[in-house]
């Protein structure tokens, strides 16, 4: 697991009971974890569940009013250069210039990173990106897709050995989604670290080995996604028509969970063989049963209600 | 590398990616600050040159003159750093991105300024040279200085815009500041009219580091020679563009770092 470019077992992110206030308002209460080398770590949550307030705070752009917080060993409040020559971010807004093209926002990026071989590398990650036919584009004639790829492009300039990604496939069709987990896969293949923000519960199954999941300002739960599954919602989950609640629910054991989705009735039991006993005893059938899944973790931990910018 | 040295690196990269930009519209971008001192010159100077008196000697066009040179210094700078550094900064979250590279908020203001003195000072030569062609300088020589005291005027002027920036909720607010700050200061100065015998107004305006900016420009431009106004006026322009350039500092890093 931990090979490559990090040496093992070093922790490129550690933070100790980090807090961030604006003002009376509580945006980070005193959050602790930790990401060690070669992992990738998902921290998910609701909007404004305070992900990117602390994503800032790992680089210097936020200030951190409490806590212990090191990125490479160092402190982002004194020593924010350095650590920022060590990192690539892909930030939740993708900030390009959209009047100059593609070759002219990456040569500055290039610039600002000081890289060695602008030219060269930047013709790489576009072509890695599947850009490289819109070099000379302006932003603005780019699709949202196109321009996301474009802030990865920009994000791995320096070769970074931590990538940051706030909310990288948000409003992205499924093919460019696809290939950006790609993207990230192969990245974490060579070794690099990566944390990331998503809404996309599949998402973080599939690109991460350690979930965080935040509900204002604070970490709920940690674990891989097995774990939390195991530890948080076990069994499988049969979904039936929320017009037959009433039929289902005078058939169920105690033991099992029931909780209504999208307008549909859904019970979750250790063993499958419980859902099929209980269609054949309520006589309905189910629309749908399968193994519970990190979405139904997350829902469970951040509760149905909605966020507190919703 | 020493620290510093980075930084100033690191500013000349702002400097870059400000020029990079304003290049694409060259054009639309540099003929508002060379018509303003035009039209100035010609409604004013050859408007009313006929009709007013010679000022210590000079014709009033004479007397405009370097006058104009502070006028592009003024609005190129304030415009740049009020609603230019505001559009970048929330519109197109310019520095959103940037700051994930080694660029910090003490870069990101060195580059403004640098960016702005740059500009005044390329933009006070050109004026210059075109009113020592047409004749309105008793000193031509004065050219050569334009450039020099137009790059430290900038700095105050483009300090006022970015702590305008750092002030407004929101972008109309630019048009109170200019009413009530830039518009005082830059018709209270010199350019238009000599302050010397009105002593009110003589004293209040020593505060503005416009006023001291335009009495430079006015001695090199008429070549009045006077070590004492030299030292007075270039020290407090200096003092100014040291102090408000620390307080924008201050401001802004305050904005971009939350
Ligand atoms: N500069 C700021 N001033 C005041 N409140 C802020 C600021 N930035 C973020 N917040 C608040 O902090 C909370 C967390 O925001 P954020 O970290 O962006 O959430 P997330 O990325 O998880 O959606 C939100 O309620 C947001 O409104
Ligand atoms: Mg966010």
């Amino acid at each position: 697991m931990n090979t490559g470019s990090n040496s093992p077992g070093t922790v490129p992110i550690d933070a100790l009971g980090v807090t961030k206030c604006f003002g009376d308002f509580v945006a980070l209460e005193g959050l602790s974890l930790e990401v060690h080398s070669g992992q990738c770590v998902g921290l998910l949550g609701p909007n404004g569940a305070g992900k990117s307030t602390f994503i800032g705070c790992l680089y210097g752009a936020v200030e951190r009013t409490g806590g212990r917080l090191r990125v490479f060993g160092l402190d982002p409040a004194r020593a924010a250069r350095s650590i920022k020559q060590r990192l690539g971010v892909v930030p939740q807004e993708n900030a390009l210039d959209e009047e100059l093209t593609v070759l002219e926002n990456m040569r500055l990026y290039a610039r600002f990173e000081n890289v060695r071989d602008p030219i060269r590398r930047i013709e790489e990650l576009l072509a890695h990106m599947s850009l490289d036919h819109k070099r000379n584009a302006p932003i603005r004639s780019l699709s949202g897709g196109m321009k996301r790829r474009l802030t990865f492009v920009r994000a791995l300039l320096s070769d970074p050995e931590l990538l940051i990604l706030d909310e990288p496939t948000t409003g992205l069709d499924p093919t460019v989604r696809h290939l950006l987990w790609e993207k990230v896969l192969s990245y974490r293949k060579a070794g690099k670290t990566v944390l990331l923000t998503t809404h996309y519960m599949h998402e973080a199954e599939l690109l991460c080995d350690k979930i965080i999941i935040l509900n204002r300002g604070a970490a709920v739960a940690m674990g891989s996604p097995k774990e939390l599954i195991e530890r948080e919602t076990p069994g499988f989950v049969g979904i039936f028509e929320a017009d037959q609640k009433d039929r289902v629910e005078a058939h169920l054991n105690s033991d099992w969970h029931c909780f209504n989705q999208a307008r549909q009735y859904c019970v979750r039991a250790r063993q499958i063989e419980h859902l099929i006993t209980l269609q054949s005893t309520s006589g309905v059938r189910a629309i749908q049963m399968r193994p519970a899944n990190l979405e139904d973790v997350y829902l469970k931990l951040t509760g149905e209600e909605l966020g507190e910018n919703e | 590398m020493n620290d510093y040295l980075i930084s100033l690196r690191l500013a000349w990269c702002v400097v870059v990616r400000n020029w990079v930009v304003y290049r694409k519209d060259f054009l639309a971008n540099i003929s508002p600050t060379l018509a303003d001192p035009a039209l100035m010159m010609v409604a004013l100077g050859m408007g009313l040159s006929p009709f007013i008196r010679s000022i210590g000697g000079l014709s009033y066009s004479q007397y405009l003159a370097p006058g104009m040179v502070a006028t592009t210094v003024l609005f190129t700078a304030f415009f740049e750093c009020s609603y230019g550094f505001y559009v970048r900064m929330t519109f197109q979250s310019v520095f959103k991105a940037m700051l994930t590279t080694p660029i910090g908020a003490r870069e990101v203001v060195w580059g403004e300024f640098a960016w702005v003195s740059i500009r005044a000072a390329l933009m006070a030569a050109g004026v210059g040279l075109v009113l020592a062609i047409v004749g309105l300088l008793p000193n031509p020589w004065s050219v050569f200085l334009f450039p020099l005291i137009g790059g430290i005027l900038a700095i105050p002027c483009g300090a006022i815009g970015l702590l305008a920036a750092s002030y407004v909720h929101n972008i109309n607010q630019f048009q109170t500041v200019y009413s009530f700050v830039i518009a005082p200061i830059y018709f209270i100065s010199g350019v238009f009219f000599p302050l010397g015998n009105r002593p009110i107004l003589a004293s209040i305006v020593q505060i503005s580091p416009f006023f001291h900016g335009v009495s430079l420009l006015q001695m090199a431009a008429w070549n009045e020679v006077s070590p004492e106004r030299i030292f007075y006026h270039l020290g407090a322009l200096i003092a100014f563009a040291v102090s408000l350039g620390i307080w924008a500092l201050v401001r802004i890093r305050k904005k971009l770092v939350t």
